[in-house]
């Protein structure tokens, strides 16, 4: 089984301009790493229209429509780092973790994500570390 | 308004629009808080809240009206943040101590 953080998973250096782009790039990482076919990748975006996904403390968590789960191959999360903060509905977002689940695989990453970023220490790390290595073992806790 | 007492409050369901992020992420913050009372905490899309058993319902604000459509009969508390809600937190202390919940 493949873990639901893999190192190719996570890019430190992205680049976008808005959302839309943003999303689109964590949706091509799923459909590259093979976890999603392209009509999960379109409803990412379609779902963040509905509603944005930013939490907070500058983070999205961008994903498909309930309906688009079963364009999910595996479960699989994608990590990206922007350079230059994202306005995102009412927040700056400059990390990305983009989902894909067909059931409740991802309920433990996402529950520890939450702590996470709420410590001062390990949300640091996610902000700046330069070693994928140590932002996937962090996140998959 | 709909209320209900803190203290029978057994099954709480956090609503969002596709069931797979924001609400997967409150609901696993509350049931760390809340077990020691042994409430469950599950989380749903908002167009299937009618299918689900619940005490209370939770969600963001911006889905809140969506929400007390569905389930009219329910408490239905809506939150601002995904983290460190004050309503949230609220939710938390007046089941612990079993006094009334009630939604706007």
């Amino acid at each position: 089984m493949t873990d639901l953080v893999q190192q190719a998973g996570i890019k430190l250096d992205a680049t976008a301009s808005s959302p839309e782009e943003a999303v689109d790039i964590c949706g091509k990482l799923l459909v590259e790493l093979g976890a999603v076919t392209t009509a999960y990748a379109v409803a990412m975006w379609e779902r963040e229209q509905i509603f944005p996904s930013a939490i907070g403390m500058g983070f999205a968590i961008p994903h498909g429509t309930d309906e688009s789960r079963s364009h999910v191959i595996f479960d699989q999360l994608v990590f990206l780092r922007f350079a230059k903060p994202i306005d995102w509905a009412d927040d700056e977002v400059t990390c990305v973790l983009g989902i894909a689940s067909q059931g409740d695989g991802h309920v433990e990453l996402l529950g520890n994500l939450a702590e996470l970023i709420q410590d001062q220490d390990k949300l640091a790390i996610l902000q700046q570390s330069q070693s994928p290595e140590e932002i996937a073992q962090l996140l998959l806790g | 308004m709909t209320t209900i007492s803190g203290a029978s409050v057994k099954n709480i369901v956090v609503a969002c629009e596709a069931g797979m992020g924001s609400s997967v992420m409150v609901a696993k913050q509350l049931a760390k808080q809340l077990k020691a009372q042994e409430v469950s905490v599950t989380h749903s899309p908002v167009n299937q809240l009618t299918e689900t058993e619940h005490d209370l319902v939770l969600c963001h604000r911006g889905l809140g009206s969506r929400a007390k459509q569905a389930v009219p009969d329910s408490v239905v508390i809506m939150f601002d943040m995904f983290l460190g809600d004050l309503k949230i937190a609220e939710v938390v202390s007046k089941i612990k101590s079993g006094d009334d919940i009630s939604d706007d």
